[in-house]
């Protein structure tokens, strides 16, 4: 480890992974500082109680106990702390490719109206709903990129915007659930399609297809055919030579020098196993430890020139803290439908993201994923069956593989204050205040939820379902495994934290690369936009070093 | 809560409410065609969280426990002793709210804390201690395939 970089990039998830590739390939020299482990699939354990997605006694990729945060109904009223794996905690894993090592890998791009909201659909009172300041358009050469380098398997949904490219693997063979639901849907009139995943269906890039073990939510993949930044971005970043990867390194603070200029980053070690507290220079630093984490680090990077931290001049930073509401319903049917294999999810409507009379925004609607039989345990029964006793054992048995889920992740409608701020009280082990989350998503995001999970109970019961059951959620604060919003983007440096590029606005040399940019979270899991993103800005960071040429790909045709 | 259960027992699957839990735990899941919870392991998973990391939870537990055995007298003899049609009915009390002492918490939610812990070990992965013989995948049919070579 040298003591200088071009770019420093903090987390190597989604959009941290993608920032390394681009800049190293442009010849920039890159460290890559991750808090968490590199870990293989034998290190990332598979234990059904303790893990990403059902962390009911702890998980099982990152981080650890240390990194406590503080959860609170108002932003200075009082507190409670929270272990990462505790509910309200908001966790994402951390390790090396972050979320992407165990994530289920929905791989959606959003559609032309979720970068438009505001416009389309005016702006609710007392909500945070804007515009963002690019479009689909714009996005789509990097969408169609990540696709193609990462590995995306799907088919076209005809309400999505227009693609240069087909998917470069076609979807899994249709499960039953994928065909009772799509035969409902074609007496219902609505438009469905394969839910498109960063999961190999054949060999692509060196590695085998999914191994179907169903697995995927939670879980690293036991045949490395699931695509995360550390299986194909990272391996390429590090084989340009230009790329150093420091992992058990917690950054702890964005440095600056006397004119107020950043110049690097400080830093707690633990790779070589005794602690180091180090300062590292750099040209330029990119956070992209998801929108939680990078709030937090730039709000507590104070000093006389930014005395309420970095990019913080109009109280912005940590604000709009977005996720998703989950909104659907469960439906038991007389039959199996469920064939064992993974990953399970195949089908999806997009009628209802956009265009419904009455409702800001809307959401997309699929099947699930094989759910692991705990989870099936704690939130698939139906409210009026037994939990003990024969009727409870017997309902188990005879339909763990009948019951079918229909949901999917609400666009929320942001509010200002659900909001990323630093702990008064708390300090982690490293000397940083910790991140209190406060606030929830704005109140007519529930009406949405609410209009959703109708939507479903109607694709459910067109199937043939002989019960159907589920509430649509409360009123909460949104986050978790999806994050966003907390540095959203802007051409006004009043009304965002970011221009268009990701760069902080008031600084030449600092940048955000994750979710934390998003204005909005659009309907859809948010991984493909992060990577796309950050893509396109990491790009534009490459060109402010007048490197070597562009890594964007020639157009296809 | 009780004052005689007041501290955190290190070692629950000592004590003496310990069969009581495992008999509860065997009505929560009966044996049928299929194994009962205790059959299956579910109690060695609950003997591993309730002095790990759910230890704060196994005061609430054992009082809860005590008191069924309270209220088992009243039926003839402890929860142990009474037949499976005696010890579903004070379930049964328990799941309406009916059973007399000083709950801790209500013990409806007592009962669900306990099918939940149940549940857990005859559903959840072999590793937990419970499952054993990936009895509980194999009544549901359930089978992780290539993900499952680690147990």
């Amino acid at each position: 480890m040298v003591k200088s970089y071009d770019v420093i990039v903090v987390g190597s998830g989604a959009g941290g992974g993608v920032a390394a590739w681009v800049l190293s390939v442009e010849g920039l020299r890159v460290l890559l500082i991750e808090r968490g482990w590199q870990r293989t699939y034998a290190d990332v354990p598979v234990d059904h109680l303790r893990n990403e997605r059902l962390p009911v006694y702890g998980h099982n990729a990152g981080p650890d106990d240390r990194h406590v945060r503080v959860i609170a109904s108002k932003v200075d009223g009082p507190g409670t702390s929270v272990l990462p794996h505790q509910p309200g905690y908001h966790n994402n894993a951390a390790a090396v490719g972050g979320g992407t090592l165990v994530y289920g890998a929905q791989a959606w791009r959003f559609m032309p109206q979720d970068f438009r909201m505001a416009t389309t659909y005016g702006v609710p009172a007392g909500s945070s709903l804007a515009d963002w300041p690019i479009g689909y358009d714009e996005l789509e050469p990097y969408y169609s990129s990540i696709e193609q380098e990462m590995g995306v398997s799907g088919e076209v949904h005809e309400l999505h915007g227009e693609r240069q490219r087909s998917y470069p693997m076609s979807p899994f063979e249709p499960n039953p659930q994928r065909k009772v639901l799509e035969a409902a849907a074609r007496r219902l009139g609505w438009p469905v399609a394969a839910v498109p995943l960063l999961i190999n269906t054949r060999t692509f890039n060196g590695r085998p297809a999914c191994g179907r073990c169903g697995m995927c939510v939670g879980f690293a993949c036991p045949t490395d055919g699931k695509n995360g930044t550390q299986n194909t971005l990272l391996p390429r970043a590090l084989s340009t030579g230009h790329c150093t990867l420091l992992t058990r390194t917690v950054v702890t603070g964005i440095e600056t020098d006397a004119r107020g200029d950043v110049c690097g980053v400080s830093v707690y070690s633990e790779r070589t196993g005794s602690p180091i507290r180090t300062s590292i220079k750099a040209s330029a630093v990119v956070l992209a430890g998801g929108a939680i984490e990078s709030a937090r680090l730039l709000l507590a990077s104070r000093s006389k020139h930014h005395p309420l931290g970095l990019g913080n001049r109009f109280d912005l930073v940590g604000r709009n803290l977005q996720g998703h509401c989950y909104s659907g319903a469960f439906g038991l049917f007389s039959e199996d439908l469920h064939d064992g294999l993974g990953p399970g999810v195949s089908i999806a409507t997009c009628k209802f993201n956009h265009g419904n009379d009455g409702i800001v925004g809307g959401g997309m609607l699929a099947n699930e994923f094989i759910p692991l039989p705990s989870t099936f345990w704690h939130r698939n029964f139906p409210p009026d069956v037994s939990r003990w006793g024969e009727p409870a054992k017997r309902f188990m048995r005879d339909n763990y593989r009948r019951v079918m889920q229909v949901h999917g992740p609400v666009h929320d409608i942001p509010s200002p204050d659900a909001r990323v701020t630093l702990d008064p009280n708390i300090v982690d082990p490293f000397g940083t205040p910790v991140a209190r989350l406060s606030g929830t998503t704005h109140p007519a995001t529930i009406d949405v939820a609410r209009f959703m999970h109708e939507r479903a109970v109607e694709w459910l019961t067109a199937a043939g379902a002989v019960k159907v059951w589920g509430q649509p959620p409360g009123l909460h604060l949104t986050g978790g495994q999806h994050q966003a919003g907390t540095c959203r983007m802007g051409a006004d440096p009043q009304t965002s934290v970011t221009d268009p590029f990701g760069r902080v606005h008031g600084h030449d040399n600092l940048f955000v690369m994750d979710g934390g940019v998003h204005v909005t979270n659009g309907g859809f899991n948010p991984v493909l936009t992060i990577l796309a993103t950050a893509m396109r800005s990491a790009e534009h960071l490459g060109e402010q070093f007048n490197a070597r040429p562009k890594t964007r790909p020639a157009r296809a045709g | 809560m009780g004052s005689t259960m007041a501290k955190l027992n290190p070692n629950p699957a000592a004590s003496p409410q310990w069969p009581t839990l495992r008999a509860v735990f065997d009505r929560i899941i009966p044996r049928d065609e299929h194994p009962s919870a205790c059959d299956a392991g579910a109690d060695r998973h609950a003997a591993n969280v309730l002095s790990g990391e759910a230890a704060d939870r196994w005061p609430t537990i054992q009082t809860g426990l005590a008191l069924l055995d309270e209220a088992a007298i009243s039926l003839g003899g402890v929860f142990v002793n009474l037949p499976e049609s005696s010890q579903d009915r004070l379930l049964t009390m328990a799941e309406n709210g009916n059973l007399p002492g000083n709950w801790p918490i209500p013990p409806s939610r007592w009962l669900r804390m306990m099918c939940d812990l149940t549940a857990e070990g005859y559903f959840g992965d072999p590793g937990t201690g419970g499952n054993i013989d990936r009895a509980g995948w194999r009544m549901i049919g359930y089978d992780p395939g290539v993900g499952g070579s680690r147990w």
